[in-house]
């Protein structure tokens, strides 16, 4: 199923900006397709750098609820959560996307069928968000993905 | 491992208001998934690397792995083995599955 999830916070260069990833016990693959970066405040120039990275623990942090795209389908099993107070655990150089983004600019990736992100069906496995590079304002990212 | 053309996977597009607006194609690691930005015009042979300690886009010549026939990152392709993705996915499940089943 198809599911849109909106993470937010006032970015930290030390905390992700936020993470969706399996769920503990009923896990399922997860793959990434369309992903919307931008910052809310007023324009101003502040470089970021958003970093997609693969982890294998949640971290704690707000829980957010994935957003079904289609009211009919069933109910979610993946995990999604924002504003980071303890970062997931990232595994090393599993990056697989790097944006560097001025603040007044927004970005926008969409991939097809074979060019998605997909994370493991693997309990806790997921791609969190983070911003090394930032300024404390509030950045969003929407992201849409598909369960299976 | 060589260089050769790729298949386009994805779109980029950053809109910024001082700025035209840039857009680029995008292709993933056979190997890791990762995300690799094309210099347009090249047939997907020139990678476009983020070089973050001076903020700029570098231009690299692309990588492609001929034993599973797909583009690779620079970091994979330093690996110099094979595993495509769907073997780590598949990897990671069986490990979890294992873990369940033994309870832990």
């Amino acid at each position: 199923m198809n599911l849109s999830v909106k993470l937010r916070r006032t970015a930290s260069a030390a905390l992700s900006l936020g993470g969706i990833n399996a769920d503990a016990t009923r896990p399922r693959r997860i793959e990434w397709y369309d992903v919307i970066l931008g910052c809310e405040a007023p324009a101003a120039d502040n470089p970021f750098l958003y970093i997609f990275q693969r982890y294998t623990a949640a971290g704690t942090a707000t829980a957010v609820a994935p957003q079904k795209l289609d009211p009919a389908d069933a109910v979610t099993e993946c995990d999604a959560a924002e504003n980071h107070t303890v970062d997931p655990t990232y595994t090393a150089n599993e990056i697989v996307l790097e944006i560097p983004l001025n603040q007044r600019a927004t970005f926008r990736w969409l991939a097809v069928e074979g060019g998605r992100l997909i994370s493991p069906a693997t309990a806790s496995n997921g791609i969190g968000i983070s911003t090394p590079t930032s300024a404390a304002l509030a950045i969003t990212a929407t992201a849409h993905v598909n369960e299976r | 491992m060589s260089t050769s053309a790729k298949p386009i996977t994805g779109y980029a597009v950053t809109v910024d208001p001082d700025h035209p607006t840039v857009e680029r194609d995008t292709t993933t690691c056979g190997h890791c998934q990762r995300v690799i930005f094309c210099k347009p015009g090249t047939a997907q042979t020139t990678y476009l690397i983020f070089d973050r300690a001076a903020w700029v886009w570098t231009e690299e010549l692309g990588a492609f792995c001929r034993v599973c026939m797909r583009p690779i990152c620079f970091a994979c392709c330093d690996q110099g083995r094979c595993l495509p993705w769907e073997q780590k996915l598949e990897r990671s499940e069986a490990r979890d599955r294992l873990r369940r089943s033994v309870g832990v």
